[in-house]
């Protein structure tokens, strides 16, 4: 009852507000809202796709205000809905101080959103982007939970190399809770079983940016380190799962001339995985343990142009491959890749209310296999289309 | 008769066209900060380098403080030919900057005499304003290569 009122009061914030930010004395307030529609051909993409849906929503708002010359604080309250997971339960997305002593060197202390890759911080803000879904290889909204903030301390900074360009560094360390009904717990819980809660305890990272000649071209190194461990509960049968550490590296490069940007990213996942089953509560003390090690890559390639003020098309190719962990359960060839070609449209109707079309043409199914058995498979290619319409101040 | 007629109507539409390009030609956005800011020359890329948040500290150590147009010949020129970027790309990143919380996005004035006025009263501000509209209340910051 208490996330509905509040959802409302978001929404009416939203809408109620004057067509610019506002500032209360010295607090500025900004907000977004949007809401799509997803539909596919052979498989549930994200949501429940297949049929149709528009369980593809979110909604922000947040507030921030300079105590001092160099200090702010400021906290931002998000919401969304994809399919099953999210269901617009508010959430606290980021709250954090923020002194930015010297340009060589800020700290922030509170839960901030992670710096990873080119795009991680701003994966919910659709008007920031030409497409409707970002590249679901490196920005996949299941894992947006365990990636998007991190509790603990930023050190950040930049380094102003001259005619070289702009050094920005970020580094960090802290903690993430995992949401039990968020896309994580989906994508880790299968038929007949339950996901208990997860956390990851200790994570660290740091991105390295380096803007050459002015903002024109970006190369970007980015680390993440994190241990996580969930339980599931089938039956009675408890499974912990743990991985101990959990690599990301990515590679990153933007072009950015007049109205045109290209970007491209390589990111490598790998770790190993420990699962421990416990069947003491069904009378047999046997706890069986196994032991596994994964290496995933996935890249994608995008280019857009905005052909007037405003209209903006883009097209990306993004791939994702999996090594499998699990070989008894036979799978087809191409439950290991996932290729998507998509092709997207934004239309800003105005500086603050936007509208976007996209359609996929999808090779594989690595990504969406949560709740699929080898007789579900309905061959490898498949397409679905999404649109999103979304409102910020 | 007919020949004259529109010779002078073409001489006209010459000399009209003349004037306006002249009056383009002489309608310039200017650099202007706070009187506090002790920097009098800046190049092209350290201008672009402080409204894209890639430079946020004065030279002395102050923070920086950044004002916009919210649209008009002068914001587009400015944006275009100074930042060599677009405005919308210029308004992406500030939102940026809102939506993920790591700064506080710039004031922005529809009019020029209120932004010069704020840049007047407020300490290590930057501002850009067509060069009818200065007074004496700003510095003007000239622009190196």
């Amino acid at each position: 009852m208490f996330q509905k009122i509040s959802l409302f009061i978001i929404f009416l914030f939203l809408f109620t507000l004057p067509a610019y930010s506002n500032e209360l004395s010295n607090v500025e307030i900004h907000g977004f809202a949007s809401t799509g529609y997803i539909i596919s051909d052979k498989y549930n993409y994200l949501a429940n796709s297949k049929d149709g849906t528009f369980e593809f929503n979110e909604a922000g708002i947040n507030f921030s205000s300079s105590l001092a010359e160099d200090i702010q604080v400021g906290m931002q309250l998000y919401s969304y809905d994809l399919g099953d997971i999210g269901n617009n339960t508010i959430k606290l997305d980021w709250a954090f101080i923020d002194y930015y002593w010297k340009q060589l060197l800020g700290f922030r202390l509170g839960k901030f959103k992670t710096p990873l890759a080119l795009y991680n911080e701003i994966l919910d803000y659709d008007m920031l982007y030409t497409q409707t879904i970002l590249p679901q290889s490196i920005y996949n909204k299941y894992y947006r939970e365990s990636i998007k903030s991190t509790q603990g301390i930023n050190l950040y900074g930049k380094l102003n190399m001259g005619v070289t360009g702009i050094l920005d560094y970020n580094l960090y360390t802290g903690s993430e809770n995992i949401d039990t009904d968020g896309g994580v717990a989906k994508l880790f819980s299968y038929k007949n079983s339950v996901f208990k809660g997860a956390n990851a305890k200790n994570l660290f990272g740091g991105r390295l940016k380096w803007n050459v000649f002015m903002k024109d071209l970006v190369f970007a190194a980015s680390y993440f380190q994190t241990d996580f461990k969930y339980e599931i509960d089938t039956s009675g049968v408890k499974t912990v799962i743990e991985y101990p550490k959990t690599v990301m590296k990515v590679l990153s490069a933007e072009y950015t001339r007049g109205n045109f940007k290209s970007s491209f990213e390589y990111q490598m996942t790998s770790g190993n995985l420990i699962s421990t089953t416990d069947m003491t509560n069904i009378g047999m003390p046997i706890i069986n343990k196994t032991e596994n090690e994964y290496d995933n890559d996935m890249y994608y390639g995008q280019v857009s142009y905005r052909f007037c003020k405003c209209f903006e098309g883009g097209v990306y190719y993004s791939v994702f491959n999996a090594e499998r962990i699990d070989s008894s359960v036979e799978y087809p060839e191409y439950a290991d890749w996932q290729k998507d070609l998509a092709v997207s449209f934004r239309l800003d109707i105005n500086e603050l209310w936007l509208l976007k079309f996209e359609i996929h043409h999808v090779k594989g199914i690595a990504q969406i296999l949560t709740d699929l058995q080898p007789e579900d498979c309905k061959g490898e290619n498949w397409t679905s289309f999404a649109c999103k319409t979304t409102f910020n101040f | 008769m007919k020949k004259r007629i529109s010779i002078v109507c073409l001489m006209s539409i010459i000399s009209a066209s003349i004037l306006l390009t002249h009056r383009n030609a002489i309608a310039e956005v200017v650099i202007i900060v706070n009187k506090s800011v002790s920097i009098d020359t800046m190049s092209q890329s350290t201008i672009s380098n402080i409204y894209f948040g890639n430079m946020t500290k004065w030279p002395d150590g102050k923070t920086i403080h950044v004002v916009m147009l919210k649209g008009g010949k002068t914001h587009e020129t400015y944006v275009k030919k100074i930042l060599v970027s677009t405005p919308s790309r210029l308004i992406s990143y500030w939102k940026k900057v809102v939506f993920t919380g790591i700064g506080i996005r710039p004031k922005i004035f529809k009019n020029e005499q209120d932004l010069v006025s704020y840049v007047s009263n407020t300490k290590g501000t930057i501002g850009y304003i067509d060069d009818s509209v200065l007074d004496e209340s700003v510095k003007v910051v000239t622009i190196i290569q």
